[in-house]
């Protein structure tokens, strides 16, 4: 049963997103998010929203699917609005008993939650849309200028995947250590928090030396087959660029400039209608 | 010489080896001798099972065979090339293919096709190369419609074929299987098995298979009995079974078809040979009964 967890989140389907280089996806995630924090107007975060929406509807994956990630920061998201309405010092707009919504707290409360949405949302596509697996290739492929600075770029991409791979395996051991434990009197359940935080001391400690002794067979493993570092490795199936991911980055380029020249009203234009709010 | 290094495709020249245990200062606290003076030579195509039991140096030995371990004192050749060469090591791992008892702790893919391109890859064999080979390495283990599952998804003998696959992928002329069936289940063992044999017989395969199971060595071309480092008894299995006493005090038994043969001479019946399989020990049955109602005639 645990065996049959899947990792990440990823959504199988047949869509233009799917089938882009996971580069492409990746560096699109990254410049979506920074654009979210160099727009500050409404006509910018329209923009925004147009884009998302498009990026969403390519990628096939149903809205129910995108929302559900909000729940996880939905805490976050609460706090962030409700610090922001109150604490924000300018003109008051409401007041009652000690607290005061200032016009800047609910705008500054506002862009906050749309951001964080955005941002969430966005980035959900990227790993519906990716298997793990080309997600560390793209990293991989993406980190690679790093490497003139010495930084281990192949070392980190095969340790992800390795780690990737031996998740379910170590759930797997985990339920059977539990279990072992169990039929010898160990009690997983009862008590507060920290006494079943306590009880699981003992499961560690087996779930470390199998996983030390597993690292170590793998890595044999890994040099019986010939496997010696990055230097000189060809891949199956090689990332290689498309029309579709040209076009997909032509896009970006498109997005980026109009959310600098809209977002942060380069030209003025918005101010000189006067009639938007800035 | 020339000759013989063409035929004989593994040879091991007076190994000896040590795992030596120091302490911080480096001093020696513990020199265990896993090997001791091992010598043998394997003809291409040859079917070798390696007998033991835990301890008695047999996966020691095999990880001399790839490189692994490099022999402390003697010479182990794979195709002439001395296994010490450090400009040879990826082209020996790359000739003799190992696989491991664990089939979970030697799968780096997370699909099976990827796994299967893992030793291809890092030879950095050309990318469509690479797809001909993987696929061609599943067919040969008839792992072709699993490709694109999970390892997770597997069952142990199927785990164990994709790493045969991934062994194979790497265009090996010699197969080392340390213990490849010790965690599988009877189903599973029969697959490994017969998949093992398969590739000896149809496309000779040099297979060096290390068990401690004396039923997966009946099959074998010759055994090598290993204990206490040193290998004890070696010759074809009708050989090497036939010395039961020898085998008995080295804590090893002989196959159940041996032993059988065995019970029956002590109680009387004059069953001749040494019956390595159920059908070879009904047929010496028959005889020896054959014999003992033709005496009464």
């Amino acid at each position: 049963m645990i065996k049959d967890i899947t990792l990440g989140q990823y959504y199988p389907a047949e869509s233009v997103i799917h089938r882009l280089d996971p580069r492409v996806k990746l560096v699109v995630t990254l410049l979506f998010i920074i654009s979210l924090f160099v727009v500050d107007n409404i006509p910018g975060y329209a923009l925004a929203f147009l884009f998302l929406a498009f990026w969403c509807g390519l990628s096939r994956v149903p809205l129910r699917f995108m929302l559900r990630g909000m729940r996880t920061i939905f805490f976050l998201l609460l706090m962030t609005v409700v610090f922001n309405l109150f604490l924000t010092p300018g003109t008051p707009l409401v007041s009652f008993w000690k607290l005061t919504i200032t016009r800047e707290g609910l705008r500054i409360a506002l862009l906050m939650a749309v951001r964080l949405v955005f941002l969430i949302v966005g980035s959900s596509v990227m790993t519906f849309t990716t298997t793990p697996n080309h997600l560390t290739d793209a990293l991989e492929a993406l980190m690679r200028p790093l490497k003139r600075l010495g930084a281990p770029v192949h070392e980190i991409a095969m340790m992800m995947s390795i780690a990737l791979r031996f998740i379910p395996i170590l759930m797997e051991e985990t339920d059977k250590i539990m279990k072992a434990q169990m039929a010898r009197g160990a009690d997983f359940e009862s008590g507060g928090l920290i006494r079943r935080a306590r009880s699981l001391v003992p499961l560690l400690v087996p779930l470390f030396i199998s996983a030390f002794r597993r690292a170590n067979d793998l890595a044999l493993a890994m040099e019986a087959r010939c496997y010696h570092g990055g230097e000189g490795r060809t891949r199956m199936i090689p990332l290689t660029y498309h029309a579709r991911d040209r076009i997909a980055y032509g896009l970006l380029l498109l997005y980026l400039i109009l959310a600098v020249v809209i977002g942060r009203d380069i030209f003025g234009l918005a101010a000189a209608i006067g009639g938007l709010p800035v | 010489m020339e000759g013989k290094i063409h035929r004989m495709i593994a040879q091991a020249r007076d190994v000896a080896y040590h795992y030596i245990r120091r302490d911080e200062e480096g001093r020696v606290v513990r020199d265990t001798a896993a090997l001791s003076s091992v010598s043998f030579d394997i003809e291409r195509g040859e079917f070798i099972a390696i007998l033991g039991h835990n301890g008695s140096g047999k996966s020691t030995l095999a990880k001399h065979l790839n490189g692994l371990l490099t022999p402390g004192e003697g010479a182990v050749l794979i195709e002439g090339m001395d296994t010490r060469d450090g400009e040879q090591i990826w082209n020996i791992r790359r000739i003799a293919g190992m696989v491991f008892q664990n089939p979970d702790n030697q799968i780096i893919g997370q699909i099976v096709e990827e796994d299967v391109a893992f030793g291809p890859e890092n030879l950095g064999v050309p990318p469509q190369e690479i797809a001909e080979r993987v696929q061609e390495a599943l067919a040969r283990v008839g792992m072709t419609e699993k490709r694109r599952f999970s390892p997770n998804k597997l069952s142990g003998g199927q785990k164990q074929r994709v790493s045969i696959a991934g062994v194979l992928a790497m265009r090996p002329k010699i197969l080392i299987l340390d213990e490849p069936t010790a965690m599988l289940d009877p189903e599973g063992r029969r697959e490994v098995l017969e998949a093992v044999h398969s590739l000896n017989r149809r496309e000779r395969i040099t297979v060096i298979l290390i068990t401690h199971d004396m039923e997966e060595a009946v099959d074998a071309d010759r055994i090598y009995v290993m204990d206490g480092g040193r290998i004890a008894l070696t010759g074809t299995p009708r050989e090497v079974f036939a010395q039961a006493e020898q085998l008995a005090a080295i804590g090893l038994t002989v196959p159940m078809a041996v032993a059988v043969a065995g019970l029956l001479r002590q109680e009387g019946l004059a069953v001749e040979g040494t019956p390595l399989t159920q059908e070879e020990l009904v047929e010496a049955i028959c005889r020896a009964a054959d014999k003992i109602t033709g005496d009464i005639k």
